[in-house]
């Protein structure tokens, strides 16, 4: 029976095995995704561990005892019919049947217990592991570094190469150890890095400080590239090593080697290492829920509501809005800035920041037709100078209703319609209120009033005189005919005479100024002409005075003749018969508004047609030929590489040794290709390195050279089209046949 | 039976037999009074036996005789033994030979009045052996591989360089690349499974010298399956010496002359200010003016960029002065279009024809509208097109004398510079202008027989030069003998036998700038091509080679011992007969 007893033992233990390789390859698949997606062994250890540990608690293998596993057979092993636990009994014990029993279920044991599968799934937890080890394998190769990654783990040696031809007979100088810390500037909060890789990624600014361990007696240490020289400093640590050390704040990209001069002044260099300077990025800024153009009325409630999104690499130092309120318009337009913090005050330091303001216009005091601009400006905390960036300029109005409707300022340089053109149209409107209060005026106020209009239609039409630059026309006088020192405050034609008291004068015709700063410097002498031309005030010739086209002046002088008729109605206390010339009036003035656009559309310099016998017979004698003389040789920024390329192919196909002048052409190239490295540093760097170990003495394998040639004709960009005229051969026969061919033809 | 004796040295017979005669009067003459009339006739007869003996040892005369050949069967590399078979099975008396290069078959083939030649034939330069013979030949049939192939083996740096190759029997989807020294792949081409694909491959040389590019055949698995050196020798481009001349300063005039300045050319730019007053500018040159224009001073140009206005406002011996140089020099002058050029075209050798176009598109630039004139060119007999579009001819030239006279229809072209089109509007102008201007002309003009030459084998080369009596070196110390051509007194040819493969230069030794550098190979690079020429080679030679009678005669000649015996007894009788009769 003990037959019988040994299987149901090794079924136990084999399906304990089970349980544990289930466990473990749940632990195996955690710990290499882990591993896969970090690369950090200590802590895919600990996965590992974990999730083993936590599958072993969920599985219990130690559970699984010989009491277990007869159960489980009785349940799946119809043969043995619920016997199994027989054979844990002493056979002495049990009665005859028991004992045939016994005897069975060992022997169908022995048979068939293989059949039976432990309740284990070792298949699920395989393709859980090897699902997890793919889905790690995916998710590394979509991985992106971090920025500043500079290959901590992987651990790097320089490569020394001695730089003489021949082996040096002692043994060269072991380099122990190399550590290079970054110091990143204290700003960007970051923390140094030591990393035993030589190929830097620092932010703008950062310092880097070399260590380099030596076994054995170096001379000098010299940091070659990125324009320095530098030397380390050497220190003796041990009896038999040394420490050499330096630092350097770079300040562009760029590529360094190490020179080593060991003790007998053998020479040696390392290989070519890069450092990328990343510039720190000026803050980012997104402002939202606003239009550029904002425009309000002024029964609107005048508040802009805005967001503003600022980002920036290494933190946020200060935001605020700056905002500018125009009032007026033209020349009198007046300027107040102001600067407007955001609603809530801003976290120094922080790299992503939404910041609102609402900014009522209101509070700016801000009144009809008056105009806002304003953007939002940021720094962020780069030191010593921090970088600025500023958003799009907003704009927010407050709708004037007076000034729409005008539109020649649209089309002209200077504004010169005066504000007296709107008039004629306030006229009829009086006029026509005037008509209908009729009823409810006594006659005394009517005629006054009727009066009162006459006269503002006098003064529109002499503000008009005043275009057409023949104020004698009207047969008034206009300012002259009023006793300057009977000024009074309260007279009405304080606003019409002729005095620089107008808002708009300055846009006006220019002949009023000359007459008044001919009246203050001509002086006592001239007085006697002068008074004469006061009361004249001739200009030379009123046809030429006018700004207007013959046809405008007509509909002007039109215009002015139905004013006088209107006014004379007007004065009459007959403002219907008055209402229609008014209309007349307006109808005119309208159409020399849209004329005065058409006029300056006209403008223009047509020359008149030169004769065809007078062209080129001008005097020349003082036009002299020109010469101009440039040369555009050696335009080729790449003739050393190109010039390599060549060497390399016929040291690779004849064997010949490089000369010392190659070399130079190799040294040349080098500096020519590193202009295309900083670029693309990648692509190129690996070429620049092996460039430099041609120009040095020791000999390269050919794979060596065949690679560098290789990279240069990569890096080398196409060769641009131009005419080219081969060399040809013309033989006598030929020349013969075409000449005979031409005769023929 | 005696007109079937002849001679083998048919040219010595009259001197032979005028000095037997002589010799023979001598002997008459001094045997006359010595003996009797009897002894004198026999002895007579005797020396002219004797004398005949010798001279026709002297001569070698044969016989012909009627002789059936055998038929006899050549087994070259890759022969059919199955064809062997048969042929053995209908003749039985078949001779087989072993070919081998570079050996002697005559006496072989002299008993054989056919011949079979089965598998890739006989080296080329053993075909003279079978002149004149019968030979049926069986060629293998090629196997797979590149059997043709055409490229430049010149290029000028900014040129393209376009490698055109035939390729037989691809089983597998194979790739053909073309890869630059340093192991650089720059094109490739898929060969389809076909029995016959023509494959191009292109690519921008970007800079000068002598290189070995490859073309390599790939299977679809990545494996190389041949690797062939590709010489190539890549030669900087030229300077042109350019004159521009305008009334007035143009945009189209300004932007050609900064490209052309920029690309290093030499240009002088002469524009009118005012009457007789002119602004020059020299770029790359140094600084020198032009008024009237003499054949003299226009020798420094190699084009002349000008408009049609320009052109009829200048001075008749201004004028003379240019069609000179164009008609007798091969200066090329460049007209740049306008409406009257195609007005007056005729005077020039061009015709229009006027359309309704206003933009031609370039087949390599099919989405760069070029704008035009509306007119295009029409092919006449000597107008040469330079580019054409599918809508018509954009620029052509006109031969007039040795030079030409070209145009360009594109209008205001400087606006494709200005929307960014700089690769079109620079090859318009290179092409243009570069097939026009006056090509310096060499001393020598090298042709070779193939690409590249073999290791060991001769390699045929031809140049045609001016000069008198050339001498050729081959790597500056072997001098090659040359042959002249009987009626093109200027063509000589040469065969040179290199030794190792490797660059290899030629050169006439009274021009030293005339250097031709060609490459040598060795056997195994380019199996299939020199495989599939042969083949071509002895195919067509047999094929023209005409038999002569199968039962053809051949020469036997007589033995000479017998004259020999005769001119012995004949001594013997004559040195006997005296002491005979005297005792």
């Amino acid at each position: 029976m003990l037959e019988g007893k040994r299987h149901i033992a090794k079924y136990t233990s084999r399906w304990q095995l089970l349980l544990v390789i289930q466990g473990l390859l749940y632990g195996i698949g955690a710990g290499v995704f882990c591993w896969l997606l970090s690369r950090q062994l200590g802590m895919s250890m600990l996965v590992f561990t974990l999730v083993t540990g936590l599958a072993m608690l969920v599985l219990k293998p130690w559970r699984i005892t010989t009491t277990t596993v007869s159960e489980y057979l009785d349940h799946h092993l119809r043969s043995a019919e619920y016997s199994t636990s027989l054979l844990f009994t002493e056979t002495t014990s049990l009665s005859g049947l028991g004992q045939l029993q016994q005897h069975k279920v060992s022997t169908v044991l022995q048979e068939q217990i293989n059949t039976i599968r432990p309740k284990t799934s070792v298949k699920t937890a395989a393709i859980v592991a090897f699902m997890l080890i793919g889905a790690g394998y995916v998710g590394s190769q979509f991985i992106v570094p971090p920025v500043l990654d500079n290959g901590d783990s992987q651990k790097e040696v320089i490569q020394l190469q001695s730089t003489d031809s021949i082996t040096p007979l002692h043994a060269p100088p072991v380099l122990k150890q190399q550590q290079l810390t970054i110091q990143y500037p204290s700003y960007t909060k970051l923390a140094s890095r030591t990393t035993s890789s030589m190929n830097v990624k620092a932010v703008e600014g950062s310092k880097l400080f070399w260590s380099l361990d030596f076994e054995g007696f170096v001379k000098e240490v010299t940091l070659e590239g990125l324009g320095t020289g530098k030397k380390f400093n050497l220190k003796t640590t041990n009896e038999n090593s040394l420490r050499a050390s330096s630092s350097l704040i770079p300040a562009t990209s760029g590529y360094y080697n190490f020179n080593f001069i060991d003790s007998l002044a053998g020479a040696y260099t390392s290989d070519i290492y890069a450092i990328e300077v990343v510039k720190d990025q000026p803050p980012a800024i997104t402002i939202k829920d606003i239009a550029q153009f904002t425009s309000f009325e002024h029964t609107d409630r005048k508040v802009i509501d805005f967001s503003a999104l600022i980002t920036d690499d290494f933190g946020i130092e200060s935001a605020q809005i700056i905002a500018t309120v125009s009032k007026g318009e033209g020349e009198s337009v007046k300027f107040r800035e102001e600067k407007i913090a955001f609603d809530a005050p801003i976290t120094k330091g922080i790299k992503t920041m939404t910041a609102t303001k609402s900014i009522s216009l209101d509070a700016l005091k801000m009144e009809l037709g008056d105009e806002l601009y304003f953007y939002v400006e940021t720094r962020d905390q780069k030191t010593p100078k921090p970088n600025i960036t500023r958003s799009e300029t907003y704009f927010a109005v407050i709708k004037d209703t007076v000034s729409d409707g005008f539109g020649v300022e649209g089309t002209m340089g200077a504004d010169l319609m005066p504000d007296y053109f709107r008039s004629q149209r306030q006229l009829i409107i009086d006029t026509e209120k005037l008509i209908k209060d009729r009823n409810t005026l006594t006659k005394q106020e009517f005629t006054n009033r009727s009066n009162e209009l006459g006269f503002d239609q006098k003064a529109l039409r002499l503000k008009y005189g005043k275009f057409m630059g023949d104020e004698d026309d009207s047969g008034i006088g206009v300012a002259q005919d009023i006793d300057m020192s009977d000024y009074d405050e309260d007279d009405p034609t304080a606003g019409f005479r002729h005095d620089h008291d107008t808002e708009n004068e300055h846009n006006l015709v220019e002949e009023d100024h000359d007459h008044e700063h001919e009246e203050e410097s001509e002086g006592e002498e001239e007085k006697e002409t002068s008074l004469f031309e006061d009361y004249l005030h001739n200009h030379d010739d009123p046809e030429e005075s006018t700004l207007f086209t013959e046809s405008l002046r007509g509909k002007l002088k039109n215009a002015m003749a139905q004013m006088w008729d209107a006014e004379l109605h007007l004065r009459l206390a007959d403002p219907d018969t008055s209402l229609p010339y008014q209309y007349k009036a307006l109808k005119l003035i309208q159409e020399i508004k849209n004329s005065a656009r058409i006029y300056v559309h006209r403008i223009g310099f047509d020359p008149p047609p030169i004769k065809e016998d007078k062209r080129l017979s001008g005097e020349i004698k003082e036009i002299t030929n020109v010469f101009k003389k440039e040369d555009f040789d050696n335009k080729d920024p790449y003739v050393s590489m190109r010039e390599s390329i060549e060497i390399l192919e016929k040291r690779l196909q004849n064997e010949r040794e490089l000369t010392e002048e190659d070399k130079t052409a190799f040294a040349k190239a080098g500096e020519e290709l590193a202009q295309l490295a900083i670029l693309e540093p990648s692509k190129h760097l690996l070429t620049l390195q092996k460039l430099k170990w041609l120009t040095e003495d020791k000999k390269q394998p050919k794979t060596v050279i065949q690679s560098v040639q290789k990279g240069l004709l990569e890096a080398l960009p196409r060769v641009s089209e131009t005419p080219k005229n081969p060399e040809g051969y013309t033989s006598k026969l030929e020349s013969l046949f075409t000449k005979e061919l031409q005769k023929r033809d | 039976m005696i007109d079937t004796i002849h001679f083998l040295r048919e040219d010595l017979i009259w001197p032979t037999v005028i000095g037997l005669v002589l010799l023979w009067i001598l002997f008459l003459w001094k045997e006359y009074k010595a003996v009797t009339i009897t002894r004198f006739i026999i002895r007579g007869i005797v020396a002219l036996l004797a004398l005949s003996a010798v001279a026709s040892l002297f001569l070698e005369p044969v016989t012909f005789q009627k002789q059936v050949k055998g038929v006899a069967v050549l087994k070259t590399a890759n022969f059919d033994s199955n064809l062997i078979d048969s042929l053995k099975s209908t003749t039985p008396a078949l001779k087989t030979i072993t070919y081998k290069e570079n050996q002697n078959l005559q006496p072989q083939l002299d008993s054989i009045s056919e011949l079979h030649i089965s598998g890739d034939g006989v080296a080329i330069y053993d075909l003279w052996q079978f002149k004149n013979k019968k030979v049926y030949y069986h060629p293998h049939k090629p196997t797979s591989g590149i059997i043709k192939l055409a490229y430049n083996t010149e290029v000028l740096l900014g040129d393209s360089l376009t490698v055109t190759g035939l390729y037989k029997n691809s089983f597998s989807s194979n790739t053909v690349l073309l890869q630059e020294s340093g192991s650089r792949t720059i094109d490739s081409v898929k060969i389809l499974n076909q029995d016959e694909t023509v494959f191009k491959l292109h690519t921008l040389p970007k800079a000068k010298g002598n290189y070995l590019y490859h073309i390599i055949v790939k299977d679809s698995l990545g494996k190389i399956i041949s690797s062939d050196p590709l010489p190539l020798t890549i030669k900087d481009r030229g300077r042109l010496r350019v004159l521009m001349v305008n009334t007035f300063p143009t945009f189209e005039t300004k932007y050609l002359k900064n490209y052309l300045a920029e690309s290093g050319h030499e240009v002088l730019v002469r524009s009118q200010i005012t009457k007789d007053r002119y602004k020059f500018e020299n770029y790359n040159r140094s600084q020198k003016s032009i008024y009237n224009f003499t054949r003299q001073n226009l020798s420094e140009f190699d084009a002349i960029i000008t408009d049609v206005s320009t052109y009829n406002g200048l001075s008749q011996r201004s004028k003379n002065a240019i069609n000179y140089r164009v008609e007798e020099q091969g200066m090329g002058l460049l007209l740049q279009a306008d409406a009257r050029l195609i007005e007056q075209g005729s005077k020039f050798g061009f015709r229009f024809k006027r359309k309704n176009i206003t933009a031609l598109q370039l087949p390599s630039w099919p989405r760069v509208k070029i704008p035009v004139y509306p007119a295009t060119l029409t092919n006449d007999a000597l107008v040469e097109p330079i580019l054409v579009t599918k809508n018509g001819i954009l620029s052509a030239y006109a031969q007039k004398g040795t030079g030409r006279i070209g145009t360009l229809l594109a209008e205001d072209s400087f606006q494709l510079l200005l929307s960014g089109n700089e690769d079109v509007y620079h090859y318009l102008w290179s092409t243009a202008l570069g097939e026009i201007s006056q090509q310096p002309q060499s001393l020598v003009q090298w042709s070779l027989s193939d690409y590249m030459a073999y290791i060991d084998e001769p390699f045929q080369f031809n140049l045609r030069t001016s000069i008198p009596l050339p001498k050729v070196v081959m790597n500056n110390d072997v001098v090659v003998p040359l042959v002249q051509n009987v009626t093109l007194q200027d063509e000589w040819s040469g065969t040179i036998y290199p030794n190792g493969d490797g660059w290899v230069n030629l050169k006439v030794a009274q021009a030293p700038a005339s250097l031709k550098e060609m490459y040598v190979i060795n056997d195994t690079a380019w199996r299939a091509k020199k495989v599939y020429k042969q083949i071509t080679e002895n195919a067509s030679f047999y094929k023209n080679e005409n038999s002569l009678s199968s039962e053809s005669s051949i020469p036997v000649p007589f033995t000479k011992w017998w004259a020999f015996t005769v001119f012995i007894l004949a001594m013997g009788y004559l040195w006997l007969a005296p002491r005979i009769y005297k005792s």
